[in-house]
């Protein structure tokens, strides 16, 4: 029967929509291995994974405070001065691990302030994270005097270590995916983070305390922010002040590319997001290996994010049709 | 000619005007005339055509059939532009000012006046505005900020505004519902004046007391037909609102007696300034009780105080005989109360997720092993649900933007029942909803009673809660004006209260 086929052939179409940016990036895998011989061999592709992870991390972050609707400016700016707070505690003695760990507390206190200001006195979450962008930049800037800080080879490993032949940050690229995606389709506060990026209003008279999640989502934005501030550090081994310059651009970028919706919250899953942050990823390398000028690269990675957000608004119009 | 004149008698006419949206008939061959230079008022219950009439006047809509005269001329269809240009226009009930600007400014936005350099005139805006609130002899300044004027005087410049327009037809919707008494005494005085300069007012209003005071004419609608014209004088407020209500009780409600039991809920002397007023009733055990009233009467509020959506200022709230004290939604899920929102889309559902996340979000903790989430416990609550309240959904994880109407609002009622409340609220369960959903809307509440619950429906269907609730309270400006039992109710005697006519209080 026709009505077989036709429903079969809707089926297919939802399956490629639903995974759409899975497929451009097998898609885009393609076209740069037909043409760079250089793409698909094993230091290249770690390459990519390891360069992908610090964008990635953040961009899940990013995209859990995109799910409620709202929006994180500071990563670049929390990631730089939990660095340099780490830096800063090494250099005063205190072990790698321990400062460290202030680091990625200071990340998640400055995310819960922001989170606060934005959930407690209903202010413009645009307007409290710009503003956080430019106060910890300065803040920074003010802790180093604009000078790097040598971390003394105490994290190294993190940012540089491998287990067997896959580079630490990638391990801890998965662990904080599997992480993140437990927590959201497992867990009570997952659901929390749906609804009320889904329907604030519906969220509060289904009994959910909209306020202490959303400063939770941001908190989390600003421990991943920390984290790979850390990852960019150790391998560095050192705290840079401008570190993080712009990084909220990539992660906003990842997570729209990987269907988070900016328009309306409770859409989006951390699947697409690293999908997501891999497209950025494969793109940067693949222009890097066709020698494209580097000015070329910024501005298809804005036609790149276009095109996805094109996409995503037509598909979801054929959906309703 | 001689047809001619006879037309001329009648500024606006409306001949066989039919509505129909998707689904519903909105209005139906409905005829009216309007004399010039009358006020003639235009009465009905909510949802009897009034709005949609008033939209089609105003060229927001246009009818599906029927003719329109002006003037005794016949206008096709007509466009807002087009309206402007027959000089109707409308007061809305909301204000559509803009705060930060002056009154002069508000009434004079999208037609500034300029100066011959192209700069705003001020002075002539301000001396025109000031011309024409000495005209109508209302005390405010052309110059003070509208976002600083109370709401009240918020609503004259809104009039003002369309005052300053050069109208023959002026539709007032409910202007005053926000007013005070000595604004009202002001209003009238502007109707009047408009009235003696030959301008025709089509005028809606809730309250009855003013027809008198103000309106020649009547027009009633009802379930979007028209039932009756006349003059307000050989009427009495009595015969209109039976008008108003009619007679027609046909039986598509399939009403269960319950024998109540204890007492499950009460409330004592329960206040929200400006919503709800010394409100105490109570409620047993397998229960349905109506909550009646008018639009903005302060039944929702009401029930969102209740549901720890908004607090009341005083009262005392009993839940099995033990004082409560409920100051968050969490605090009445946890005391056995749940409340289902009237406008579903709005704040009820979750539209870009899945059925079973949608039944099953506000009982999460039920099916927690720790901090995970059982997922097949959920599946087993969700499934059971479907099976109970007969949900047509092709699987459990589809979006339930695409489920119909009722079947949208079985999954909100599933999501009370799995929060296993002892009283649950609900806000207009059928608004938007086909009449077979209706009547097993209906169905589920006997089962809600049978099983032991408590319910409130809140409706404005006066037939609805007259063929579903044991009881039914009633609303007015946020006071209860009375109680009926299932067996007193009859529709004129509710309406009365809701209109807050005293008479009939003591048939409480």
């Amino acid at each position: 029967m026709p009505d077989t086929i036709k429903k079969k052939n809707i089926e297919i179409v939802n399956t490629v929509i639903k995974f759409k940016s899975a497929f451009i990036l097998l898609l885009l895998c393609i076209i740069v291995t037909i043409l760079s011989p250089r793409f698909l061999n094993y230091t290249n592709v770690m390459n990519i994974a390891r360069q992908t992870t610090v964008n990635g991390i953040i961009a899940m972050g990013m995209a859990c405070v995109i799910l409620v609707g709202g929006i994180d400016l500071s990563v670049g700016s929390v990631l730089a001065i939990s660095t340099m707070v780490t830096g800063t505690l090494i250099n005063t003695g205190i072990p790698g691990f321990a400062a460290g760990i202030v680091g990625l507390l200071l990340g998640g206190l400055i995310g819960g302030v922001n989170g606060s200001l934005i959930a407690g006195l209903d202010l413009p979450p645009f307007i409290v994270t710009l503003a956080s962008m430019s106060i910890f930049r300065g803040f920074t800037m003010l802790l180093s005097g604009g000078m790097p800080v040598s971390l003394k080879n105490e994290i190294s490993f993190i940012g540089a270590g491998y287990i067997g032949p896959i580079p630490f940050p990638v391990i801890i690229l998965l662990i904080v995916f599997l992480v993140l995606w437990f927590i959201l389709n497992y867990t009570k506060f997952g659901r929390h983070v749906y609804a009320i990026g889904g329907n604030e209003q519906a969220a509060k008279l289904s009994g959910i305390n909209v306020k202490k999640e959303k400063i939770m989502v941001y908190a989390i934005s600003g421990i991943l922010a920390a984290l790979s501030g850390l990852i960019i550090a150790a391998r560095l081994n050192s705290a840079q002040p401008d570190a993080g310059n712009g990084y909220e651009m990539d992660a906003i970028a990842a997570a729209v590319i990987g269907g988070c919706s900016m328009t309306q919250g409770g859409i989006g899953t951390m699947g697409g997001v690293i999908i997501g942050s891999f497209i950025i990823g494969v793109l940067n390398n693949a222009l890097n290996l066709l020698n494209v000028s580097p000015f070329w690269q910024t501005s298809v990675k804005g036609f790149v994010i276009l095109a996805a957000v094109i996409l995503d608004h037509m598909t979801t119009r054929v959906k309703k049709a | 000619m001689a047809d001619n004149s006879k037309l001329e008698d009648y500024i606006l006419e409306t001949k066989n005007i039919s509505k129909e949206f998707p689904g519903v008939v909105a209005l139906k061959d409905v005829s009216i005339e309007v004399k010039r230079g009358t006020v003639h008022a235009l009465l009905g219950e909510n949802g009897a055509g009034k709005s949609t009439l008033v939209k089609i006047i105003s060229g927001v809509y246009s009818q599906t059939s029927g003719q329109i005269f002006v003037n005794g001329k016949e206008i096709e269809k007509i466009t807002p532009k087009l309206a402007m240009d027959l000089k109707i226009a409308v007061i809305h009930q909301e204000l559509n000012l803009v705060p930060q600007l002056t009154v002069a400014e508000n009434v004079f936005v999208g037609r500034e006046m300029t100066t011959k350099y192209g700069t705003i005139d001020y002075k002539e805006m301000h001396r025109q505005t000031e011309k024409l609130l000495d005209q109508f002899k209302i005390n405010l300044n052309p110059k003070e900020k509208v976002s600083e004027l109370s709401i009240a005087d918020q609503q004259i410049v809104e009039i003002i505004k369309v005052l300053s327009l050069d109208t023959d037809i002026i539709i007032m919707d409910e202007p005053t519902d926000v007013l005070t008494d000595n604004e009202i005494t002001q209003l009238f005085e502007i109707v009047h004046r408009l009235r003696e300069t030959g301008t025709t007012i089509i005028y809606i209003t809730h309250r009855l007391n003013e027809l008198e005071q103000i309106c020649d004419d009547f027009t009633i609608l009802r379930d979007g037909q028209f039932i009756r014209s006349g003059k307000i004088k050989e009427y009495t407020q009595r015969d209109i609102v039976s008008l108003m209500v009619g007679h027609n009780v046909d039986n598509q409600f399939p009403y269960e007696k319950s024998i109540p039991g204890e007492e499950v809920l009460r409330l004592e002397n329960c206040t929200r300034e400006g919503v709800a007023e010394n409100i105490s009733f109570s409620i047993r055990k397998g229960e349905a009780v109506g909550f009646a009233g008018l639009v903005g009467a302060g039944r929702s509020e009401l029930a969102r105080c209740i549901f720890g959506a908004d607090r009341f200022d005083q009262g005392n709230i009993y839940v099995d005989g033990k004082k409560v004290s409920i100051h968050s939604v969490r605090d009445a899920i946890k005391n056995g109360i749940y409340y289902t929102t009237e406008n579903r889309k709005e704040d009820g559902l979750y539209l870009s997720a899945a059925v079973d996340f949608n039944m099953t979000i506000s009982c999460i903790d039920d099916i927690l092993s720790g901090k995970v989430i059982r997922k097949s416990m959920e599946n087993s609550l969700t499934q059971d649900m479907k099976q109970k309240l007969a949900v047509k959904t092709p699987h459990m994880k589809a979006l339930i933007k695409n489920l119909s109407g009722g079947n949208q609002q079985k999954v909100i009622f599933a999501r009370a029942l799995l929060t296993q409340p002892k009283i649950i609220i609900l806000d207009e369960p059928t608004r938007g909803i086909d009449v077979g959903a209706k009547t097993e809307i209906y169905k589920i509440i006997n089962t809600l009673k049978a099983e032991g619950n408590a319910v409130i429906v809140i409706s404005s269907e006066l037939p609805e809660l007259m063929g579903i609730c044991d009881r039914i309270l009633v609303l007015h400006e946020g006071k209860l004006s009375g109680e009926f039992s299932k067996e007193d109710a009859t529709e004129p005697k509710i309406m009365q209260c809701a209109f807050g006519i005293s008479e009939v209080m003591e048939n409480a």
